[in-house]
């Protein structure tokens, strides 16, 4: 026992001798962290992991905006055109930014979109350039374990290698992974499950960029190509304005909504041309006929894994090939684009049309896509706009040309756009057009509005636009959002959005209506505490489950009331509380989480140490909470809790200099109080180093 | 002070016994529409009719003519025309509206005015008068009730409004209304607006709006409410004492209902 008092003793003396000292890291918005979560919680299919890892890479690698350069500050992909030249023409004239509250008086920025910036930005004033090109490498080396006392495809070894390489205009980079499960073997792969590369060359004149190897586009609104689309789901983001277009190089571990070819970027930001072609192999749901001939596919499998056997027979099943072309051209305030694509299958898709969710589903092998986009304003209001259609092919294509189709009707009654409608173009039904407007008409408010058509039949494979559901089609909606700063220090937000799913969908056999609407208060007297209040709710008809016959529609409504308590009590000690709870009706189910993040750097050593234990209590899966955590270098983690649950983790930071830092995690998941229920734990291990 | 008290309690007392039938009456104003109604405590012409206490703010007469279409059906429309003549200490407001077709049919009339009780204070009350006929062998019914509100600065740029409509409620079978909102001025050619609307036997709507004038002449509105939920924009033009309005309401199950006002200022 006395050994016991005297090492707490010595603990805590250790801490008060290395607390005073300095450093507040940035940590990703607090809204965008509630909003993740939220975003998981009500939809089934999202998976913000490429967007979430392109905003962890930039935090390994801050954009100096004080260089003025638009290239550097474009990196900040949810910037749009408009305010990458505004903050680059403010720096050219006025000199570096000092801090962040001057950005968030320029025309088309405000403190919402400031605070989301913040940490993926550096203020360090620039050096003079000097004539040697420099180099710099980063490598990146993760291995993370799970245990638990079942046995499960998701325990095992994730082992991540990320590599990138700069030397003047040249760079290159590299991502090698292996989910837990999957086998590490050279026996007709390249080891790893999933690899990716690009070359990229970036030049000064009129050849803009060019990538080979695998990348990712942004265009437009996204109603075609964004890499970036689950963003589109965040209600109360600082603005409904997709980011600047851009093709970039992929550095995801998401393994299939990527492009692998060569991509060609001419000319600026107000004139240019953007040509790609592609040709990857992603994972798909096959069909064979009686002597195992492949016949089609049924459906895109997402998520990477490949452990069991259905997972091993879908992977790379599929040769997605697409080429794409994007024109440009604009003035300082007008700003416009017309995007095509063309995209060919190695397989069919044969929907499965006694489902008729499936009737408006895309089938054949062929895809053309065409949009035109339009962005225009001045600073305190902003205007943007794309219109789009994306043409099926018939079942006439190369691979699925002689093929009948078995499931085609012969009735007659098959609606336009289905299988069985040989040779036609639909138009009326393939097409999709979004608008909106981000006003500014004071300093203290900031207005956003956005409407938006999909039609069913409109498919495209890549798209990112804003919307509340999955896919590309089917949905009709109006949101917009305000962002007021009521009083000094007190910010608030509110956001809705009313959407009609004209079609019937997974869960909905008739056309059904949904709507969010989310209210957040922020009280931020300085810039060392924070109190945060945020209320959504998110409303959506599904068909009853009990009943039999016609089904009846009912409307299931999830309310999530969260809390945040963060402060700084010293320089480098964060203190976070937190206390959510949801509300799922006509259920009645509820849950609650109780959640204290600690984060601590010292000053004698350069050591990092994050801390969280959590308490959740919820009445079933519906009802279940997500807590976002502070995670290793190029990951993020948003672990989901329900029933009776604890969650803690301890994670620490080795920063030795700026060349090498290591990281640690530990963490658990006790869910032994439920039936069936687990001791979950996980390690993770990483190193970075810069040369 | 004593008075004041007594008036709230007057107001708070109603608002505790309001009970039954549904909202009856459409309201008037594409301006108001243009920020989904919100406008409980909003200085304007055909605000008046939303809450009377704001009569007490109309800087000069005025005469205006409504028409509103209700989920674009004609048959469903609502033809309205109102006039404020801004005599001192008490001005005098009249309105009177058409709702229906030949077959159903309700005029709606009301005469109100309103007073300043102290430089922050206002109260308004108007009486109505509605009639509602029906072809065939329908009954034809007729009601008189009346409605009040009252309005207060708190700062100069906030104002906050109650109105209270019918409550004669246990004595006829018209429904009853509470609203409750605030103005709040951010700056000049700007204000936010928030109201709480309670009908009987009807869920409680929340309301806000937005007014931007981007122009010296043109005027931006938007709004949204909650029960039924619905998106509401809206345009303003002025030019010299004439000042035309459009609004819309979007529902994503009924559609658009959309609504024009014209209105002439006496200055």
């Amino acid at each position: 026992m006395e050994n016991q008092i005297s090492f707490r003793i010595t603990f805590a003396i250790l801490l008060m001798v290395l607390i005073p000292c300095h450093l507040l890291c940035q940590e990703e918005s607090i809204a965008l962290r509630e909003s993740v979560e939220e975003i998981l919680a009500l939809s089934e299919d999202a998976d913000p992991a490429a967007m979430l890892e392109e905003m962890e890479g930039l935090k390994e690698s801050p954009v100096s905006i004080n260089t003025g350069d638009e290239k550097e500050i474009s990196r900040l992909f949810f910037l749009s055109e408009f305010q990458v030249i505004v903050l680059a023409d403010h720096i050219r004239k006025n000199g570096s930014v000092v801090t962040l509250y001057e950005l968030a008086l320029l025309p088309a920025f405000d403190r919402n979109t400031v605070l989301l910036m913040a940490p993926y930005i550096s203020l360090e004033p620039v050096a003079p350039k000097g004539g040697k090109s420099y180099s710099r490498t980063l490598v990146t080396m993760t291995a993370s374990a799970r245990f638990s006392g079942n046995e499960n495809g998701t325990e095992g070894l994730r082992s991540l290698l990320k590599m990138k390489h700069e030397q003047g205009s040249f760079s290159f980079g590299l991502t090698a992974e292996n989910d837990p499960g999957e086998l590490f073997t050279l026996k007709n792969g390249p080891g790893t499950d999933f690899l990716s590369g690009y070359i990229e060359y970036e030049g000064k004149g009129f050849i803009n960029r060019i990538i080979a190897g695998d990348f990712a586009v942004r265009a437009g609104e996204g109603l075609l190509f964004n890499s970036s689309q689950w963003l589109g789901s965040w209600l109360s983001s600082p603005s409904f304005m997709s980011g600047r277009s851009t093709v970039a190089p992929y550095t995801s571990t998401e393994e299939n909504s990527y492009f692998r070819g060569i991509s060609l970027t001419f000319g600026n930001m107000n004139t240019g041309v953007i040509l790609f072609a592609s040709s990857n192999r992603i994972d798909a749901r096959i069909q064979f006929t009686d002597d195992s001939t492949a016949t089609g596919v049924s459906n895109l499998v997402r998520g990477g894994i490949h452990i069991t056997e259905s997972q091993l027979e879908a992977r790379n099943s599929l040769t997605e090939t697409v080429t794409g072309l994007r024109l440009i051209a604009g003035a300082e305030k007008v700003r416009g684009g017309v995007t095509a694509s063309a995209t060919w299958f190695s397989l069919p898709f044969i929907p499965d049309l006694t489902e008729p969710e499936n009737l408006h589903a895309f089938a054949g092998d062929r895809l053309l896509n065409l949009a035109a986009d339009i962005r225009a304003g001045t600073g305190s209001v902003l205007f943007f706009a794309e219109a789009g259609i994306g043409l099926a092919s018939p079942l006439t294509g190369s691979a699925g040309g002689d093929l009948s189709d078995p499931q085609a009707d012969t009735t007659g009654t098959d609606p336009p756009g289905s299988v069985s409608t040989v040779g036609e173009m639909n138009i009326s039904d393939s097409w999709a057009a979004t608008a909106g407007l981000r006003a500014k008409p004071s300093g203290r408010v900031t207005f956003n509005i956005l409407t938006r058509h999909y039609s069913p039949g409109y498919h495209a494979f890549h798209s990112g636009a804003f919307r509340a559901g999955s896919g590309s089609g089917n949905e009709t909606g109006v949101a917009a959002s305000l962002h007021i700063e009521a009083a000094r220090h007190l910010f608030i937000t509110a956001a809705a959005d009313h959407y009609r799913i004209p079609w019937p969908r997974y869960r909905s056999s008739s056309p059904s209506y949904g709507s969010r609407i989310e209210i957040k208060g922020e009280y931020q007297p300085g810039d060392d505490i924070l109190l945060r209040l945020a209320w959504t709710s998110s409303s959506r008809e599904y068909d009853a489950a009990t009943e039999t016959g016609t089904a009846r529609s009912v409307t299931h409504t999830r309310q999530h009331l969260g809390f945040v308590f963060d402060i700084c009590p010293a320089g480098t000690l964060r203190l976070t509380t937190r206390a959510s709870a949801s509300i799922i009706t006509p259920s009645g189910e509820k849950g609650y989480l109780l959640c204290q993040d600690f984060s601590c750097s010292f000053r004698a050593i350069p050591l990092k140490l994050w801390f969280r234990y959590a308490l959740c209590s919820t009445g079933g899966w519906d009802s279940r909470l997500y807590a976002w955590e502070n995670d290793l270098l190029s990951s993020f983690s948003v672990p989901s809790l329900s029933g009776e649950m604890t969650r803690s983790y301890i994670m620490l930071s080795w920063k030795h200099n700026d060349h090498i830092e290591v990281r640690l995690k530990y963490g658990f998941t006790d869910g032994t109080n439920n039936p069936g229920g687990t001791f979950r734990q996980e390690v993770k291990g990483q190193v970075r180093i810069g040369f | 002070m004593l008075r004041w008290n007594a008036v709230l309690l007057l107001l708070f007392c109603h608002a505790a016994g309001l009970n039954a039938g549904e909202p009856l009456f459409v309201p008037h104003g594409a301006g108001a529409m243009g920020m989904a109604f919100s406008v409980t405590a909003t200085p304007g012409h055909w605000n008046c009719f939303h809450n009377q206490a704001l009569l007490a703010t109309v800087p000069s007469s005025g005469f205006s003519v409504g028409l509103e279409n209700r989920f674009m059906i004609p048959a469903l429309s609502s033809k309205a025309v109102s006039g404020i003549l801004a005599c001192r200490p008490a001005p005098l407001a009249l309105v009177a509206t058409h709702y229906g077709n030949a077959d159903y049919f309700r005029i709606f009339t009301g005469l109100g005015s309103a007073v300043k009780i102290s430089n922050s204070i206002s109260l308004g009350v108007q009486v109505d008068y509605i009639s509602e006929r029906g072809a065939g062998e329908y009954r034809d019914v007729s009601h008189v009730t009346f409605e009040t509100g009252v309005t207060c600065l708190i700062p100069p740029a906030l104002t906050v409004g109650v109105h209270l409509f019918n409550p004669l409620a246990p004595m006829n079978t018209l429904p009853s209304s509470i609203d409750a909102g605030l103005n709040w001025t951010q700056s000049e050619g700007l204000f936010l607006t928030l109201t709480g609307s309670k009908a009987s036997n009807e869920p409680l709507s929340v309301q806000c709006g937005i007014s931007w004038d981007v122009m010296q002449r043109l005027t931006l509105r938007t709004g949204y409410m909650s029960s039924p939920s619905a998106f509401a924009f809206g345009i303003g033009f002025k030019s010299g004492s004439l000042q035309a309005d459009t609004g819309f309401l979007l529902n994503s199950m009924t559609g658009v209902t959309s609504s024009v006002s014209i209105t002439w200022l006496i200055k």
